[in-house]
């Protein structure tokens, strides 16, 4: 609790707006010399977490990208047991569909998050989720099943639209999308990937058999640290691509923030 | 200066962390192609159990064919000895004349209407052609990986760490040219 109040109490003591103001004295050595010790202590530690953070998620998006990139992919019939890459369509498990709770659309998969506008004029995050739901891949060769837990995924459909309601029954069209632009308090984004579509998956793939039938199944299960579960209904050069952009984006945050933290460290010392 | 020198720093450290994931990434990439071929072995291990079985309830029908179950059996022991040998040209080779020969006394078969209802025949029949395409898909796995392992390490700044840290290229597996060539259907209902 004394940590607590101790980073709070630093971080009240600089102030918060970005204004002229402020980047004056974040670059201004002899300002910064005359920071109280919890203030200077507080930001500092903020700008060498945002460092490492950013390093580590340069390395794990570069991973990732270079995992998709350098996979073979492997026939579902014939994929050996452990990391594998499977490419395919995506169906349902059963005749029970998946429905998507914010555009009742049927699905394979979705993730949703619903935002509330607060008295600020600001989106606040209100609920979230995404399914759990097994489904199923198929290639020319054969069919696995699919489970997403612990997965990222990738959905190539992304919505977002405006309403009335926590509860909102479907995607606003024509007029009550404007009226919900205008004058709605909610804000939902959901993403979905669709029945029947390609999908590009990796995973953990493991046969069983069961009364004489053998069930493939794709999961996170006894995957390591540097093997990532990925599924997506983009392609993999496609998905590749975007994991290489984030890394980037990553690594042009460390190169900001990795020199100004040592540059910080510098002032007191 | 005292801020050149801060990113200075960073660069170093970025440039540092980068060649520590290439090099990571091309021990995954080696291990890939390692893990292929030892994926295909435990099926090419498979096959060879059941190939004697395969031979001796033919013998039984097949008493002209002498030549093509000898030619199975001789090159079911180079396949074997490739594989332990561990030598991927021999065993594409080799792998290339076995599949040639079942595929003759497949053919053959055809000419015996005893062997072709036998119970004993028709299961190993469908047993070693399901093991056949499997062998099959995970060449094209085992090739894929040596392919994406061959290119990076000829690739820059991948180049570099393979020269430093002693990656080398790895052999595809190729059926011998002779053996994936169209077959002469004539000389096979001779």
């Amino acid at each position: 609790m004394e940590q607590i109040n101790f980073i709070l109490q630093a971080f009240q003591l600089v102030p918060f707006n970005f204004s002229k103001e402020f980047f004056s004295v974040v670059f201004d050595k002899t300002a910064l010399k005359q920071l109280p010790s919890a203030a200077y202590l507080g930001w500092l530690s903020l700008f060498i977490f945002i460092t490492l953070i950013s390093l580590f998620q340069y390395y794990r998006n570069l991973l990732k990208a270079r995992t998709i990139e350098d996979t073979p992919t492997a026939k579902i019939r014939s994929a050996p047991q452990g990391y594998s890459e499977i490419l395919g369509k995506q169906y349902l498990l059963s005749n029970q569909p998946i429905i998507a709770p914010l555009s009742h659309m049927p699905c394979t998969w979705y993730a949703f998050s619903i935002y509330k506008k607060n008295n600020k004029n600001t989106y606040i995050l209100i609920s979230q989720g995404e399914s759990t739901e097994h489904f199923m891949i198929k290639d020319i060769t054969g069919e696995c099943v699919v489970d997403p837990i612990g997965a990222d995924v990738k959905a190539k459909i992304q919505d977002s639209w405006y309403g009335f309601s926590t509860n909102p029954k479907g995607k606003a069209k024509n007029i009550m999308l404007i009226l919900g632009f205008l004058f709605g308090k909610y804000y939902y984004k959901e993403s979905r990937m669709n029945i029947n579509s390609p999908i590009y998956a990796l995973g953990n793939f493991s046969t069983t058999r069961e009364n004489n039938t053998e069930i493939n199944m794709l999961s996170k299960k006894g995957l390591t640290t540097r093997q990532p579960f990925l599924i997506s209904n983009f392609t993999p050069k496609q998905l590749a691509k975007k994991y290489r952009l984030y890394s980037i984006l990553w690594l042009s945050l460390f190169l900001l923030f990795m020199p100004y933290s040592l540059w910080w460290l510098s002032v007191k010392l | 200066m005292i801020t050149y020198t801060y990113v200075l720093i960073a660069f170093i450290v970025v440039t540092l962390v980068y060649f520590i994931f290439i090099y990571n990434n091309l021990v995954t990439l080696k291990n890939n192609v390692f893990k292929s071929l030892s994926n295909i072995d435990v099926l090419l291990k498979q096959r060879h159990e059941e190939l004697p079985k395969l031979v001796e309830t033919c013998k039984q029908y097949m008493t002209f064919e002498k030549e093509t179950l000898t030619k199975i059996t001789e090159a079911r022991a180079s396949v074997m000895s490739a594989l332990q040998a561990g030598d991927i040209s021999a065993l594409g080779k080799a792998e290339g004349t076995l599949r040639k020969g079942l595929m003759n006394l497949f053919a053959v078969a055809e000419n015996y209407p005893d062997l072709k209802t036998n119970t004993t025949f028709i299961h190993l029949q469908s047993r070693i052609s399901m093991l056949e395409n499997s062998i099959a898909d995970r060449r094209e796995v085992y090739n894929e990986a040596t392919t994406l392992n061959n290119i990076r390490i000829e690739q820059f700044p991948d180049l570099l760490v393979a020269k430093v840290a002693g990656f080398k290229k790895q052999v595809l597996l190729e059926f011998s040219e002779e053996e994936t060539g169209p077959l002469d259907m004539k000389a096979l209902f001779k």
